[in-house]
């Protein structure tokens, strides 16, 4: 007995539309983040298995397919922040202040990059500021302006960028990576106002 | 017929749906380090190309100044170098010295070409200011510790890289954006050698 030819239409188009389904969320799997295991702190997010043998697949993919590699969990801990404190998405025309407190760490950096993690071009040349090099307030406090145009004091710029992710790098923290990160030991993004 | 028949009807086809989803997320999931085009070691083989690396066998990065970058998300306040190895041309000895006096941070990681970590460490695990690493696969490694059975132990440690060809990376913190020379010469003053099998 044949099929009636609508069972080889069903039987095509699941298979088709499974491997659709199957590639879609591929992609969205690994266009951001990294895989499992995230930490999360008020607007920042870090993933500190990426850095140990105890990475997953999810991750293993999602570094090699944008060609990353991250630092080691004994070396440091990235964060990524994609909004502000308030959970609105970065936006290149804003401004915004970036305070201390930070957790412990031997050292810290905080810089911008874009969305694919690339360096932003702004005209002044300044990249990060660092534990090291950052002008603070009495009682050791402090805040970074993020801002297109010139701030005094620490100034960060993103350019013509329209969306930015602030980077924050802890290198050779105590942290625990396994417990739950208190969120009020991590600096805050407050937006100022917009263009 | 009625539209509760048409939706049993369907319900097999459906599950069918969802689990070729299923395993198409999972065996490309796992098949993406291996087939991935523009992975950290395929960039890192495209720098070397555009700048091929120093005498000492260190390819110098460039990581901010709005220039193309070979790597992404690497700290703009870091002066950085990779090794890339090919563990078929024998193994890699890699060097570097550290600066106590001053405090400053070198980290070096060791990647799988897809680029995920199978050693890392930094300046505070060095030996008297000295970072000494051999590098090799499973059965390398194995005849290199036959080899010394009844000499004294060797002062280099040994990792065992778990793929063939992957990279070893150097970054040096720029304390302040004045102090990137230092840093980079820090990075400059590693070197990687590899160590050819003898013939047979």
């Amino acid at each position: 007995m044949r099929a009636p030819l609508i069972i080889y239409i069903r039987a095509f188009a699941a298979a088709f539309l499974g491997w659709a389904l199957g590639l879609a969320l591929t992609a969205a799997a690994l266009h951001s983040g990294y895989g499992f295991g995230a930490l999360h702190a008020g607007p920042w997010t870090a993933w500190p298995r990426i850095g140990g043998p105890e990475i997953d697949p999810f991750a293993r993919a999602a570094l090699a397919r944008r060609g990353e590699a991250p630092l080691g969990r004994d070396q440091g801990l990235m964060f990524l922040a994609d909004s502000d404190s308030a959970g609105a998405p970065l936006d290149g025309g804003c401004e915004y202040r970036v305070s201390s407190p930070l957790p412990a760490a031997r050292f810290w950096t905080i810089g911008l990059a874009s969305p694919a993690g690339e360096p932003l071009v702004n005209p002044t040349n300044r990249h990060y500021y660092a534990s090291t090099y950052l002008l603070r307030r009495e009682g050791s406090s402090f805040d970074i302006a993020i801002a297109r145009e010139a701030r005094p004091g620490n100034w960060l710029s993103p350019g013509d960028a329209k969306v930015f992710r602030i980077v924050l790098r802890l290198y050779e923290t105590p942290l625990d990576p396994t417990g739950s990160l208190d969120s009020g030991a991590f600096p805050s993004i407050v937006k100022v106002g917009c263009a | 017929m009625t539209l509760k028949d048409r939706a049993f009807d369907l319900f097999p086809w459906a599950a069918a749906m969802f689990l070729i989803a299923a395993i198409v997320l999972i065996v490309s999931v796992l098949l993406m380090p291996a087939v991935a085009p523009r992975d950290a070691y395929a960039r890192l083989l495209e720098a070397a190309r555009n700048a091929p690396p120093n005498a000492h066998g260190v390819l110098l990065l460039q990581t901010a100044g709005g220039e193309e970058v070979a790597l992404p998300f690497e700290d703009p306040a870091m002066a950085e170098g990779a090794c890339l190895f090919d563990l078929s041309n024998g193994l890699l000895h890699l060097r570097a010295s550290v600066d106590s006096e001053n405090d400053d941070y070198l980290g070096i990681s060791f990647h799988g070409a897809g680029g995920a970590i199978f050693h890392a460490m930094t300046d505070r695990s060095s030996i008297n200011g000295k970072i000494d690493i051999i590098i090799g696969d499973a059965r390398q490694i194995g005849e290199l510790e036959a080899d010394d059975a009844e000499e004294p132990p060797p002062e280099e440690i040994r990792l065992t890289s778990p793929s063939q060809r992957g990279f070893v990376l150097i970054r040096s913190l720029a304390k302040r954006p004045s102090d990137i020379d230092r840093a980079r010469s820090s990075v400059e003053s590693a070197s990687c050698e590899v160590i050819a099998p003898p013939p047979p």
